[in-house]
């Protein structure tokens, strides 16, 4: 190029490649010493037993938690956005395991209310417009006695919670609740199932002789439903197995096996399992994405397009995977910067890209509320965020920038317009910055209100 | 590959011996693990933090580790996943939202300014299958495994990477 020769674009390469690899050399950050970071980790900030859900990420370190003061999330219009109203879906999110052997045991005697889930959400989700559930690392830190995850669950749309935790639970447990009284958790070897919603639990364990403590699972009915469980969790084996109950986790039959590449009991994040009936089903891991239309006795690659802009289809990983009857959501990486939205609307024989090039190129979070309605949240520099939203599945979007000094780390919407986020603290502030407080909006995020 | 066993195994072992296993292992693989994370991110105080959670990960999961077995595939593997999932990109907007906080000094800075825009012409595949191969030894067929790829398409990312490279 440009009057250089072959050996000098060739010595440029070299010089480039030389110049970085001598600088990232030096990188030897003091809160990365084995001494601060086993420190850090026997602190408890981050000692899960392996649940790899949910991931505190830089956590470890000098561990200063800055409690964000003040809750002003009203924010102003610059452009108006249409968020019209769709139905809700009732599921919240995903997960887990059981065994037949097991005889089920009521948990969870009747708790006070309580007023506020506070700031240390780690997860939450929409049941519907009344119901909810939020997963809080501890209400209050400070105090030894409610030092503890709890599962909160309220009926009267964040006004009152009451504790719903099942007796034993990690930090980082699968829930998923397909109606207000059914929903299952599951952490470590065990998976609680509810029927009353969450005024009980009854409990069982995995049919495998290993610890779970990485696990998927899907309900498509109150009483039927998939789980990904690693086949073996004591090895390096990248071998999963699918299990089905149909009688609402009180036993499960294993199905098949599926391989998952590179994916073990170890790796991180989850993948994820997705059926839209009792046949038609999706696992997603972080190399592969496979298909079943018979129950998931045979599975067989998802085949998906290549994203608009790029010649090849390479599927690296997996952002969310969600089913609603037909339709099938699967938000997965393709290579690029940000994820990529895909629908099925024959439960994942066919696939079409349905992000736009602006939203599949920018970092965000996403709620997916049916296979048609759909928002995502993306900070669009310091002290803003733009909301995307579509009613058409892609096809058209709104688009909404505003002044917003929060970051979004989670959201959950039960229409376009009706959700909770969870809204997370700086993280140059916080070594818990994955952890925030519940928020409302009605307006489809352009105001927010704290939820208590 | 990764290296979970049964828990068994490394419950013999002391504290202590599994104190010095572990800063064997951050002696040995820091700076790999950090240059994967750096070559997904081309973002360093990012990297710095996926490499040191990929660090804390492994301590997190001493008991059921075993030590005698290379650590440096289960690093790469978890700081690859962990460049590329949700909570990272968060960070990373934070990250690019302020003014870089980082363990380079004024002239580094300056460098390392330089050096990344040089390299965001780079895909986040080619960066690394570069820094796997020609910066860090691993062969492509070892790059493939911590990719999730095949060595055909690191080697391909690897031409390609130097192509740019040339250019810039």
């Amino acid at each position: 190029m440009n009057g250089q020769s072959t050996e000098d674009r060739g010595n440029n390469a070299d010089r480039r490649i030389g110049e970085w690899a001598d600088l990232s050399a030096t990188s030897h950050p003091l809160a990365a010493r084995p001494e601060v970071l086993r420190a850090s980790v026997e602190a408890g900030v981050m000692e899960r037993r392996g649940s790899r859900r949910s991931v505190p990420g830089l956590a470890m370190v000098m561990l200063v938690v800055l409690v964000v003061a003040g809750v002003g999330f009203a924010v102003s219009r610059q452009r108006s956005v249409v968020a019209p109203s769709a139905s809700a879906s009732a599921v919240a999110s995903a997960s887990v395991s059981a065994n037949p052997s097991a005889s089920p045991r009521p948990s969870a005697s009747p708790q006070p209310l309580i007023t506020s889930p506070g700031d240390r959400v780690f997860a939450m989700g929409r049941t519907d417009e009344r119901s909810g559930w939020a997963f809080l690392w501890s209400i209050d830190p400070t105090n030894v006695e409610k030092k503890r995850p709890m599962l909160l669950v309220t009926e009267d749309g964040g006004a009152t919670w009451r504790d719903a935790t099942p007796r034993r639970t990690g930090f980082g447990p699968v829930i998923e609740f397909v109606d207000a009284d059914h929903g299952w958790y599951l952490s470590g070897p065990m998976l609680w199932r509810t029927t009353d919603g969450a005024r009980s639990w009854q409990e069982t364990s995995l049919p495998t002789p290993f610890v779970v403590d990485t696990a998927a699972m899907s309900f498509v009915s109150a009483s039927t439903g998939y789980l990904l469980a690693p086949a073996d969790s004591a090895t390096n084996s990248d071998t999963w197995v699918v299990y089905r109950t149909d009688d609402g986790g009180a036993s499960l039959q294993a199905v098949s096996e599926v391989v998952l590449p590179g994916e073990t009991a170890s790796s991180s994040p989850d993948p994820a399992i997705a059926f839209s009936d009792r046949l038609d089903g999706v696992v997603a891991g972080w190399n592969v994405a496979l298909q079943t239309h018979d129950g998931g006795a045979h599975w067989s690659p998802v085949d998906l397009p290549a994203p608009v802009g790029s010649k090849t289809a390479t599927y690296v990983g997996l952002d969310q995977l969600r089913a609603f009857g037909p339709y099938v959501v699967l938000l997965a990486w393709m290579g690029g910067p940000g994820a990529t939205a895909y629908l099925s609307d024959d439960a994942g024989r066919t696939w079409r890209q349905a992000s736009t090039a602006w939203s599949q190129s920018t970092s965000d979070i996403w709620a997916i509320v049916d296979g048609q309605t759909w928002l995502d949240f993306t900070a669009a520099g310091s002290g803003s965020i733009q909301v995307g939203a579509t009613s058409d599945a892609g096809r058209s979007w709104t688009e909404l920038t505003f002044p917003f000094s929060w970051r979004v780390t989670a959201a959950s919407f039960v229409s376009a317009t009706d959700g909770w986020a969870i809204l997370g603290t700086d993280c140059r502030a916080s070594s818990d910055c994955w952890l925030g407080r519940l928020a409302q909006t009605h307006d489809g995020g352009v105001t927010w209100q704290p939820v208590q | 590959m990764p290296i979970i066993v049964p828990a068994v195994r490394a419950q013999a072992a002391s504290p202590e011996t599994l104190e010095r296993a572990f800063e064997g292992a951050y002696a040995d693989c820091w700076t790999p693990v950090f240059r994967l994370a750096l070559a997904w991110t081309n973002d360093w105080p990012a990297a710095e933090e996926i490499a040191q959670e990929s660090f804390a990960r492994l301590w997190m999961r001493r008991n059921s580790v075993d030590w005698s077995e290379p650590l440096l595939p289960w690093l790469l593997t978890t700081a690859r996943h962990l460049a590329t999932d949700r909570f990272r990109r968060l960070r990373r907007l934070v990250s690019q939202s302020r003014a870089i906080e980082t363990t380079l000094d004024l002239e580094q800075h300056a460098r390392w300014l330089d050096i990344r825009a040089a390299f965001s012409r780079l895909s986040p595949l080619e960066r690394a299958a570069l820094a796997l191969t020609a910066i860090s030894g691993l062969d492509s067929e070892e790059a493939a495994t911590t990719l999730g790829t095949t060595s055909a398409a690191v080697r391909s990312a690897v031409f390609r990477a130097r192509r740019k490279l040339e250019e810039a």
